[in-house]
């Protein structure tokens, strides 16, 4: 499999979806803009949109939040809940 | 001495009088530990999201605070066995935004 990897694609050719590594997309960073060092719990309009709306906590894969600020925006989240500003769980 | 914020939740099983009682008591215990009170934002009533103590509604205080770290115990103690004290959260405070921060992207 590590060989086919490095395998360089010549044009016209159709290549094995599995073989395709995609770029993580990172996307616009809402806390950042705002020019906030951490995510506030208190901050209930940019938290929801890392919520499903069942209210789980939206995974990095599809948050395209870095690492630092992806556990960063869970634990607000976490904390909104115990006080709670947001459901545990929605029905 | 480090910044604090707390966000605390007053039952409404008591009435008016003595939710402002409370209040009271929990900015004076702040103030005879040393403490200082920087601001204070009392949010009212509000929904519940999800059930605490069988309440669907509470009474919202939120308050920015210095303290002296070896109190901080004594004071989470003091709040613990506060009647009307539905919940809260004791937290270190988070920084105002920074201008370094805004002005990159």
């Amino acid at each position: 499999m590590a060989k086919k990897l490095k395998l360089t694609v010549k044009k016209g050719k159709k290549v094995k979806k599995s073989l395709i590594i995609r770029k993580r997309k990172i996307k616009p960073d809402p806390f950042l803009h705002a020019g906030y060092a951490e995510v506030d719990f208190k901050d209930l309009n940019n938290l929801k949109r890392y919520l499903t709306d069942r209210g789980k906590i939206v995974p990095r894969r599809s948050s395209g939040l870095t690492a630092v600020r992806q556990r960063q925006v869970a634990k607000a989240i976490k904390r909104a809940r115990l006080i709670g500003l947001i459901p545990f769980q929605v029905d | 001495m480090a910044d604090y914020e707390i966000l605390y939740i007053l039952s409404t099983a008591q009435t008016e009088a003595q939710w402002e009682a409370s209040r009271k008591y929990i900015t004076e215990t702040i103030t005879k530990s040393s403490g200082e009170i920087q601001k204070e934002d009392i949010w009212g009533l509000r929904p519940l999201a999800s059930e605490i103590k069988g309440q669907r509604q509470g009474y919202f205080v939120h308050i920015y605070f210095t303290l002296p770290t070896p109190k901080v115990a004594e004071f989470k103690f003091a709040l613990n066995i506060h009647e009307s004290m539905l919940r809260f959260l004791l937290t270190t405070r988070i920084p105002d935004p920074t201008p370094k921060l805004a002005t990159t992207k």
